[in-house]
């Protein structure tokens, strides 16, 4: 496995970016991961961004350096569905809709939690988004492995739409783990921060994981 | 290439919609391309709808009737991407035009306070470059046009990552990128709100037809081609091929 690939690529919200760990990067999952499988590591996540710049920032890596597409494995911890991107043109920032941040929200957020989300519009997209990347990284010959950060208990307690049902069987299941990085983690005392983010043995248990799905997969 | 085809899918804004256009069904450039191929029509133009709308319209109907992937030509008119898509509980599925209507509450913010042109037109050009693998991945053919000028600025298209997006773009797909449109092609046959009339969607549909069966055109002698940069370069605007 160490030979089939050169680097490690990862992109996801604050599960994959360390947020509140105590030493930041240097002990999320992706850096694990890559030690463990002694490959270089960019890690391109972001607390509090939604899909769209998950996958934006996968395909943005790609258009600067083509030339690592065939030796790369790129691994993307899916956030949740109900997260849009927006660009802040005072603060030159981004921002995104997370819910969680309701009390602290711009009056735009306010707005858009208010009149203008639609839950079943926006998991359709979300469904969509991901049939779409894993056709763009497969057009593109690049090696990837999927799985939802997030608990994803509000999906699977959901009313499906037929729309819906033919996009969750159109996903690829061989690179979209099954079990969402809450489930690996078992979300004990030890392996989640106060917050509910995950502590620096829940990255440790993540890296495991994905090492060893990584070598059923691409070995 | 032509025995093919046996439907025509396409899908945009107000200009594959026909909007305005008396007996939009069947004066639509869409209708009359379809009656110049031979082939039936799904035609998923909708006014005011923004490039989202535009791609997820195909997407869904591909995941809905698999069986049109492999003898379907797709046609698009992309639309301005400053067109941002919203879900008004109210109204439905809006989008972002700018002095167009009395804009709803979120329009106005986001116009204030959260529109950046290189954001969208970034955003705009992943759009496209994720369609392009989709298309490939599945040997769809396919047609992209604008409707409508919408020239970035030169600052955006000065930008790095721009130009690499842009250079990415396949332009045997993707006719006069940013440099001709539906708008181009029809005038001075518009109807007063600037919209092509029946004469304007005629030569619309034309153009479309022509490209079609052009021998020069990659996709004529193949369901599926890879292009050949030489012989489209044609195709290409000077702009572009001096990035």
């Amino acid at each position: 496995m160490s030979t089939q690939f050169n680097k490690l690529i990862a992109s996801g919200c604050s599960f994959t970016s360390g947020y509140k760990l105590e030493h930041g990067k240097e002990s999320t999952w992706p850096k694990l991961l890559g030690d463990k499988m002694s490959i270089p590591v960019v890690n391109l996540s972001e607390a509090g961004r939604g899909n769209s710049y998950v996958f934006s920032s996968i395909i943005d890596y790609f258009m600067e350096y083509p030339e690592e597409k065939k030796s790369s494995l790129v691994i993307i911890g899916v956030t949740g569905y109900h997260r849009q991107d927006f660009y802040d043109s005072y603060g030159k920032n981004f921002i995104s809709t997370v819910p969680e941040f309701k009390d602290e929200a711009s009056s735009f957020i306010e707005s858009f939690w208010k009149r203008y989300y639609n839950d079943e519009y926006y998991f359709t997209n979300y469904l969509r988004s991901i049939v779409v990347m894993q056709e763009y990284l497969k057009s593109n010959s690049i090696k990837y492995l999927m799985f939802n950060a997030l608990d994803t208990n509000r999906i699977l307690q959901r009313n499906l739409s037929e729309l819906d049902q033919k996009y969750i069987e159109s996903i690829n299941t061989e690179f979209f783990l099954k079990m969402t990085m809450c489930d690996f983690i078992g979300f004990t005392p030890k392996s989640v921060l106060d917050d509910g983010h995950p502590s620096e043995l829940g990255h440790k248990i993540m890296a495991e994981v994905l090492y060893a799905n990584i070598k059923t997969i691409f070995d | 290439m032509l025995e093919n085809i046996k439907k025509l899918i396409t899908s945009g804004d107000s200009f594959t919609a026909g909007y305005k256009l008396r007996d939009a069904e069947t004066n639509c450039w869409a209708s009359v391309l379809s009656r110049q191929l031979s082939v039936p029509l799904t035609n998923y133009g909708r006014q005011g709808m923004g490039n989202d709308y535009v791609f997820n319209s195909v997407i869904d109907h591909f995941l809905l009737n698999p069986e049109d992937k492999y003898n379907s030509l797709v046609v698009l008119g992309l639309t301005n991407f400053t067109r941002i898509e919203f879900f008004d509980k109210h109204l439905g599925l809006i989008t972002t035009i700018p002095n167009k209507r009395r804009p709803s509450e979120i329009e106005g913010m986001f116009w204030k306070k959260h529109y950046d042109e290189l954001y969208c037109y970034k955003n705009f050009l992943r759009h496209v470059i994720k369609m392009q693998g989709y298309f490939l991945q599945y040997k769809i053919n396919y047609l992209m046009l604008d409707a409508f000028p919408f020239f970035p600025s030169s600052e955006v298209i000065g930008d790095v990552l721009v130009k690499s997006m842009i250079m990415e773009i396949d332009m045997t797909r993707y006719l006069w990128f940013n440099n001709r449109s539906m708008s181009s092609i029809s005038f001075p046959n518009s109807l007063d709100d600037g919209h092509p009339n029946i004469a304007g969607h005629k030569l619309i549909a034309d153009t479309f037809y022509e490209a079609i069966v052009d021998s020069n055109l990659p996709f004529i002698n193949h369901l599926y081609a890879i292009p050949d940069p030489e012989k489209d370069k044609l195709l290409i605007p000077d702009w572009l091929k001096n990035l």
